[in-house]
């Protein structure tokens, strides 16, 4: 037995020994030679703890150089959405732009792209590529994507380098909502993404409300749901906009009916009711906000409100750009949505001189303050396809994207939005490997711009991680008004009503941010159901009490299921 | 000389070459790719790695909820195309026949083959703003003549009515090219005798043009047997809106969502499959009725 053990333990350091030369031989940087998989890391650190043949399950491993360049650099080919709408600076282009020469300057890596394609297609081509098995080393999937490739053990798994090579400012920075993304990203231990963190407080739905239109008819700032419902009911029927047709309506809706623009999410908050949305019930159970008692209560709400003329008669056929040239034609007073809806209505406001938007909080059926239902706090995932040669890469860009977006070497003018001939060029989704600012971050940001805009005091900005380039335009629109800078100063406003309003546990993040089997199979049936449902109880074409139906079906066919699923699965993350 | 005929003949044949490979390798291959409607189909595994799970796609389909009611509105809406898209250009062709001015004839058969040219993306926006109960021109109309205005994009009785009639709408101009060419080849001497005979236009219509043009009427109408499950992607795609589901969804906007949204290749294409296999059926007998009817066979 002594013998054989000894006999293992002289293997072992033998083999640790033979595996630390072979690493440092085959490279010159020490930084850059870092072993990428599992098994050589540890039996690399190993040979430094002394030979413990056991060491090698779970030994820490080495610290490496979060910005260790290569040398010589290597090629990472890549795969990519890329979108119309996008500008680049002079010279540039998506394949040679400020990103990509930083990452092979500093970095050594050379981005090679596999394809890329635009954001409405990327979806299908990654699924012909992941068909056709020839996934490049990176690129961003979904969380059900995730979860796909995660099962087919198709994902190299990051763990290891992500300890090693993350900076502690990325890993302070990705673990601000609480760690919620990170777990979304890992399976069975193991971290098979990098998580795009974001805040979920930009989300919620304000209460946007055209105040020319409340001057106009001499009202006042809501403050109660029935003042609410009063201006709906006034701007329907008291003309508004004086042109002696009855064509006005309260509050917009589209026929997709939740969302970030003229959604009906932020009149169910306003009932307590959380739609598309997993929430933990009483007895902390995970349950599906659309099918509560509360959602029928908002939709009995919404019927009334079709009944009296506040909603479009049509919404039912209009998707969100056909509602935005309504709002352009002069039709709706008020809206919910996010706090950049004011970028939606800037179109209207150039078109339309007096036209003026502010938003404001919901206020509650009952006095107790609503809360505002937001997504997960990851957003999308960057993976790495298992057997890539250097996972550690996709680290390395995501500590240069952190610090130069939001860290030491925050420089606004080069990583983010170029200006060129006055012209202002947003550089940053040239970015590969992204993760934002969390929910902490972007509280004490604002928080900070707030200061710096009453004070008139850029300097209070230093601190800031994001959100610094609305300053200069809002102070300028405050002392001009002048209307370029009109929606970015909007914006800020719908800030402020976030910041005093949602923060803390009026914002209430979704429980679950993946995707279950049954989800895979069903969802298509019954997110089918659910818009089918209620659109028709809003129309009148349904009773409310269908409602109960749709409950019962939802579960049926496949719901109960899920809840199951998704319940099982955050009982055994605990 | 036998052998002679046929090195005459071999360069010929070698001319189907191309094309007979391009039908291969685009139209063949692909069709063994109908084997994942019998698998639990993940595609990383592939076909050689996923598992064989017999018809329980096509169950898991069939318990749907809806799949009854899409089938039955795939059929209604083909079959109601079919007819609406045979009468209409049959009864055009005949009134423009009729037509003796040459510019006008040419103008009306240029602009109704117009709308054939645009795609149903352009199509669905501009028919939004044409039914809108509110401000669409056909509703101004109907309130002229003292009828309540209809949200035809939103009412479960009128949106296949509304599918029916602008896909004739953007179609018809076509087919009535088709028949107008069946007329100009009935031979002109017939009309001559029958004006001998004493018949008026009615009468040669009746008698000469149309039994003239059935050959090819029953042509295409046997032929049009095999869409008939196809009953317009484009259109109902970008036309259906969640209040017209009940009677507006159809088995290709069906496929679309499982294997789009659910990524679900394996039942997708199972339903792709079933929809094959009776549109095969539907072939095989319009070309065996094409060929007793109209004589019409492809070889």
């Amino acid at each position: 037995m002594k013998r054989n053990q000894r006999i293992a333990l002289v293997c072992g350091i033998l083999a640790c020994a033979l595996a630390a030369t072979g690493c440092s031989d085959s490279g010159k940087n020490a930084a850059s030679t870092e072993p990428s998989g599992k098994a050589s890391g540890s039996s690399a650190a190993s040979g430094t703890a002394s030979g413990t043949a056991s060491a090698s399950a779970s030994a820490p491993t080495e610290k490496g150089d979060p910005f260790g360049k290569y040398d010589p650099p290597i090629e990472l080919h890549v795969a990519r959405a890329v979108d119309q709408t996008w500008t680049y600076p002079k010279g540039d282009s998506i394949d040679n732009n400020v990103w990509y020469r930083e990452y092979e300057n500093l970095l050594g890596i050379k981005i090679v792209h596999d394809w890329t394609a635009l954001t409405s297609e990327y979806n299908r081509k990654l699924n012909v590529s992941i068909a056709s098995g020839s996934l490049p080393e990176l690129f961003s999937v979904s969380a059900s994507q995730l979860k796909q490739l995660a099962d087919a053990g198709q994902l190299e798994d990051l763990t290891g380098v992500y300890e090693q090579y993350a900076s502690d400012h990325t890993k302070e920075l990705q673990h601000g909502d609480g760690g919620a993304a990170l777990a979304s990203a890992t399976f069975n231990g193991k971290l098979l993404a990098i998580p795009v963190v974001n805040a979920p407080i930009y989300e919620p739905n304000l209460l946007w409300i055209r105040t020319d239109w409340l001057k106009k008819l001499n009202l006042s700032e809501p403050k109660t749901l029935d003042d609410v419902l009063k201006i709906a009911e006034a701007f329907t029927k008291q003309d508004p906009d004086g042109n002696g047709k009855p064509d006005t309506y309260g509050l917009a809706v589209n026929n997709y009916l939740y969302g970030p623009i003229t959604s009906i999410t932020g009149l169910s908050n306003a009932f307590h009711a959380y739609p598309q949305t997993w929430v933990k019930d009483a007895s902390g159970k995970v349950v599906y906000g659309s099918t509560q008692p509360e959602m029928k209560q908002t939709l009995a709400k919404l019927q009334e409100m079709y009944k009296a003329g506040e909603l479009d008669r049509e919404f039912g056929v209009k998707d969100g750009t056909k509602v935005a040239e309504d709002i352009a034609a002069n039709k709706f007073g008020m809206a919910f949505g996010a706090n950049w809806n004011p970028y939606v209505f800037l179109d209207a406001v150039k078109k339309n001189p007096g036209m003026d938007w502010m938003p404001f909080p919901v206020p509650s059926v009952d006095g107790t303050p609503t809360k505002a239902n937001v997504g997960f706090s990851a957003s999308g995932y960057v993976v790495v396809r298992k057997g890539a040669k250097h996972p550690e890469a996709a680290i390395k860009m995501l500590n240069l994207h952190e610090e130069v977006v939001h860290g030491s070497r925050r420089n606004e003018g080069q990583f983010i939005t170029v200006e060129e001939n006055g012209e202002r060029i947003n550089t940053s989704p040239m970015s590969l490997v992204q993760s934002g600012v969390s929910d902490q971050g972007v509280l004490e940001s604002l928080t900070l711009l707030r200061k710096a805009i009453e004070n008139e005091d850029e300097s209070l900005l230093k601190d800031a991680l994001t959100e610094t380039d609305k300053y200069g335009p809002t102070v300028d629109y405050l002392k001009t008004g002048n209307i370029e800078n009109w929606a970015v100063a909007h914006q800020y406003f719908g800030f402020v009503t976030t910041m005093d309003n949602y923060t803390g546990d009026r914002l209430l993040m979704t429980a679950f941010g993946g995707q279950t089997p049954t989800m895979t199979d069903k969802w298509a049936t019954l997110d089918k159901l659910e818009k089918e449902t209620f659109t028709k109880i809003i129309m009148g074409a349904a009773s409310v009490d269908e409602f109960d139906t749709f409950v019962a079906d939802w579960n049926k066919l496949g719901g109960e299921a899920i809840l199951k699923e998704i319940n099982d699965w955050l009982s055994a993350q605990k | 000389m036998k052998t002679a005929k046929w090195m005459r003949e071999l360069p010929l044949h070698l001319l189907l070459l191309p094309g007979l490979v391009l039908v291969l390798v685009y139209s063949y291959v692909p069709m063994l790719g109908v084997v994942i409607a019998f698998q639990k189909f993940t595609i990383f595994s592939g076909w050689f790695g996923s598992p064989w799970i017999g018809l329980d796609n096509f169950r898991f389909v069939l318990d749907m909820p809806n799949t009854g009611q899409v089938i039955w509105n795939t059929l209604f809406i083909a079959c109601m195309k079919i007819i609406a898209g045979l009468f209409v250009p049959i009864v055009i062709a005949l009134l423009l026949n009729e037509v003796t001015r040459s510019f006008i004839k040419r103008g009306v058969q240029t602009l109704i083959y117009l709308p054939h040219f645009l795609s149903w993306v352009i199509l669905g926006g501009i028919l939004i703003d044409l039914l809108s109960p509110s401000e669409g021109i056909v509703n101004a109309m109907l309130g002229k003549l003292g009828i309540e205005p209809i949200f035809f994009l939103a009412d479960n009785r009128w949106f296949p009515a509304v599918l029916i009639l602008s896909d004739v709408w953007k179609e018809f101009g076509f087919s009535t090219i088709v028949y107008l060419a069946a007329i100009t080849s009935v031979n002109p001497t017939l009309y001559e005798a029958a004006v001998m005979d004493g018949a008026g236009r009615w009468k040669q219509t009746r008698h000469i043009t149309l039994p003239g043009m059935m050959p090819i009427i029953v042509l295409m109408v046997t032929l049009s047997l095999g869409n008939v499950l196809n009953a317009g992607f484009d259109q109902v795609f970008n036309l259906a809106n969640p209040l017209v589901y009940e009677s507006g969804d159809i088995l290709d906007t069906m496929i679309y969502r499982i294997a789009f949204n659910d990524a679900q290749y394996g039942v997708a294409t199972a339903v792709g499959l079933f929809k094959s296999v009776v549109s095969f059926l539907l072939i095989s007998v319009s070309y065996w009725l094409a060929y007793r009817l109209a004589n019409y066979r492809i070889f």
